[in-house]
């Protein structure tokens, strides 16, 4: 197909791109009256957001590798003339995806013998960039309804929250109607969770106190709660915890299965799980806004929003909501570079400041620069008022503009990607499953949040589920650890060898070996530690009543108790198919807290 | 699990060259959401039916419709400008992006509607795709139903939207269409804020 020129060859807004923010500027601009162009390399909308299916991750993962063998780095080129200075800048969009991601593998446990467990290969739709949860209350629900772009969305919510208690996920109360029907906590402790839920939710915080008239009326607000929630607000959230007299349970199952806080513990792994940097402020709002997201969305909905196909509609919305305001989306048009103009002295440091804007401090040359047009693959010039890009055009601009410079303010999150044949919740889909940190024997990371999905949110085929696991990786690199070790620890293996034996036996009426988690970090999935610190910190809520019929009640060490009963009491954790781990790095530790 | 339930909202989706014809063919309706994304109620039999027509939104000029645009769809129409051959020539490339792209369960029998539109251009004196030829193209495509219409005058217009509804219900009962209970973010998002907890 050839190439048909652009008509115009202006525009005010050139998004390169169609990743989520990239969609949502092109959107924004194209709503308030911009000219806008929105073009992306590849064939279809995302960019990093897109939702593949299980060939088109695993060919990512080849073309990754391919591209980091034929890697160059590529030279600006100044041109001078008498009346300005122009610098072009190359750029390659093939090998950009490099930039985000790194230490991809991928574990294809089946093989191509055993495909058909995977089912229809093509009904997944799997996210790597960032699988997504939204907040029911949150700030990016609100802006998919006053921007429009909920006619394009569909969504279900989350079903459920699990946490990696004593060996085993067992559900968290989380939300005041659970902490009722909970069977597993004391009366006691009920009623002060319920008590710092309630309290957590009347606490009036800046945001509302900003209203208030004056400094005194502020004070007295914030005091006059009849129980306040916090005697600071700029007191750790750890200590107002404490204050609250919750036991440790129930402060891990607040700080990380409702505020959902990601920080490791800072210090080692003295099993304190302290997130020390968050104030009582921060974290109340957190669990204020978990529990006004819970049934927003009626009755029995969950706290959290997940987009049916994947993460890869929305950038596919705000690009239509961009069309439809009239910005031009090409597909298939690389950029191969990008040209600046030389300022003046006077607009010297005043870009960075402003998001989008396209004059950027030039280390090497000094002054500023203006971004002036692309160039595209077929050789069209375009020229702009102002420039986009996708992050992964993050290196190639500091290349330039900050020569020297190191990396900052930026952060890497491990993930894993894994297709299981089984919920890990029986008769749920969309789950929530959480780590917190120390709870993996001889792992520092964490905490690890999982997210499951199924077909009822179009993620996979009938009967399959894609989990996408994640943990911030810590200057030590403990999230990669503590990621795999929550891989480990949730799912039992598949291995041909052995479903040919079981095969085998099976004709022979004997039943087949269930456990074939022969990992070498099996320790991970021993419970024996984790249970240690969990139970003797919180014996009332977790064994106390345990009269639920869990596995972790009947016995501290349910894999090995489990493993000699022949049928159903034996490893039932799902089966591992197929995964995906890497690294994935962030612009902004925000991004991180995004998920879920 | 999945759940046949009636449905009374069906997606139906415009294709065919420049958005300008689209838009000029959409337009003709109220719009009762945005402007990209009409609404037009008809009655099939004894049913009222709300169908919801989605417009390229100028996508199509440089093939850059998004899988999105294609999901669930219930019906496809596909436009043609009687007056440049062009457009009708696409119409084959146009039919096998749908089916590539939204890749229904049973394609053979996917319901099409074929549009000639602009048949009011000039009187008439500048078509240069005749009726034989567009319905012998539908007949070969497996008996797609054809009209002729012009949006401007209005003309078989109606005619045309109560055939798509009625090939897409046919359609509904033939495949047992998977439907998701989903969230209406916006209805609720309008009604919260009542109490924040449960």
């Amino acid at each position: 197909m050839e190439e048909l020129p652009i008509e115009p060859t202006h525009f005010d807004l050139i998004v390169v791109g169609t990743g989520l923010i990239e969609s949502i500027v092109a959107g924004a601009a194209s709503k308030a009256g911009k000219t806008v162009l929105q073009l992306d390399h590849a064939a279809g909308y995302g960019t990093q957001w897109a939702s593949l299916s299980v060939g088109d991750a695993q060919n990512l993962v080849e073309n990754l590798r391919e591209a980091e063998a034929s890697s160059v780095n590529l030279e600006p080129v100044v041109v001078s003339s008498s009346s300005d200075t122009i610098m072009s800048l190359p750029v390659d969009s093939s090998s950009g995806a490099g930039c985000i991601y790194d230490r991809m593998e991928v574990q294809d446990l089946v093989g191509d013998e055993f495909r058909d467990r995977m089912g229809n290969l093509h009904r997944y739709n799997l996210d790597l960039s960032a699988p997504k949860a939204a907040s029911g209350a949150g700030a990016f629900v609100d802006l998919i309804v006053k921007s429009g772009t909920h006619h394009y969305l569909e969504f279900k919510s989350t079903e459920g929250t699990l946490m990696w208690i004593d060996g085993s996920l067992q559900p968290v109360p989380s939300s005041r109607a659970e902490v009722f029907r909970n069977k597993k906590l004391s009366a006691m402790h009920k009623r002060l969770l319920m008590r710092f839920l309630q309290a957590c939710l009347d606490a009036k915080l800046e945001t509302d106190l900003a209203e208030m008239p004056c400094e005194t009326a502020r004070a007295d607000a914030e005091c006059s709660s009849t129980m306040p929630v916090f005697s600071h607000p700029d007191e750790s959230f750890f200590a107002c915890l404490q204050s609250h007299k919750l036991p440790p349970l129930l402060q891990q199952v607040v700080l990380y299965a409702i505020a959902l806080v990601d920080e490791a513990p800072t210090g080692s792994s003295t099993g304190r799980h302290v997130a020390k940097g968050l104030t009582a402020r921060e974290g109340v709002r957190l669990v204020q806004l978990y529990i006004q997201s819970i049934g927003r969305f009626g009755p029995d909905q969950g706290a959290f929003l997940i987009p049916l196909y994947g993460t890869g509609e929305l950038p596919q919305a705000f690009c239509r909501q961009a069309a439809v305001g009239g910005a031009i989306n090409v597909l298939r048009r690389a950029v191969v570079d990008i040209q600046f103009q030389k300022c003046g002295d006077e607009a010297a440091g005043e870009g960075r400041e402003r998001p989008g804007a396209a004059t950027l401090p030039h280390s090497a040359g000094g002054g500023s620069w203006k971004c002036t047009a692309v160039r595209t693959s077929g050789g069209q010039q375009l020229t702009c008022g102002a420039l986009v890009l996708n992050a992964m055009y993050m290196d190639v601009m500091r290349h330039a503009f900050e020569a020297g410079a190191s990396p900052c303010g930026e952060q890497r999150v491990a993930r894993a990607i894994c297709i299981t044949d089984a919920s890990l919740a029986e008769g749920k889909s969309q789950v929530l499953a959480i780590f917190p940190p120390g709870c993996l024997e001889g792992v520092t990371g964490g905490p690890v949040r999982a997210m499951q999905v199924g077909q009822s949110t179009c993620a996979a085929p009938d009967g399959r589920f894609v989990v996408y696991l994640s943990a911030p990786v810590g200057s030590d690199g403990a999230g990669i650890e503590a990621v795999s070790a929550a891989v480990t620890a949730l799912f039992r293996r598949f291995d041909p060898a052995s479903t040919r034996t079981a095969a085998e036996e099976a004709s022979r009426g004997k039943p087949p070996p269930r456990d074939v988690n022969l990992e070498a970090d099996e320790a991970a999935a021993n419970p024996a530690k984790a249970e240690e610190r969990c139970l003797e910190e919180a014996a009332a809520p977790s064994a106390g009543e345990a009269s639920a019929g869990q596995r972790g009640a009947e016995s501290p060490h349910p894999p090995e108790s489990a493993r000699p009963q022949p049928a159903r009491g034996a490893d039932s954790r799902p089966l591992l198919l197929w995964a995906m781990l890497y690294t994935q790095r962030v612009a902004e530790a925000d991004e991180v807290s995004s998920f879920p | 699990m999945a759940t046949a339930r009636k449905r009374t909202l069906l997606k139906v989706i415009i294709l065919g060259d420049s958005g300008y014809v689209n838009k000029k063919f959409s337009n003709a309706y109220k719009a009762t959401i945005g402007a990209d994304f009409l609404t037009k109620e008809v009655q099939v039999d004894d049913r009222l039916i709300t169908m919801q027509i989605w417009d390229t939104a100028g996508q199509e000029r440089f093939q850059s419709l998004g899988v999105a645009f294609y999901r669930g769809a219930d019906c496809c129409v596909l436009v043609y400008d009687v007056n440049t051959t062009k457009t009708f020539e696409n119409l084959d490339n146009w039919r096998d992006e749908f089916l590539i792209q939204a890749s229904p369960s049973d394609p053979d029998n996917f319901p099409f509607v074929v549009l000639g539109n602009k048949i009011d251009l000039e009187g008439g004196n500048n078509r240069v795709v005749s009726e034989k030829k567009a319905k012998a193209w539908c007949a070969q495509k497996g008996g797609i139903p054809y009209f002729e219409t012009s949006a401007k005058e209005d003309y078989n217009v109606d005619q045309a939207f109560k055939c798509i509804a009625h090939n897409a219900l046919k359609n509904e009962e033939a495949e047992d269409i998977y439907l998701p209970d989903v969230i209406d973010v916006n209805a609720t998002a309008t009604t919260k804020k009542a109490s924040g907890c449960c």
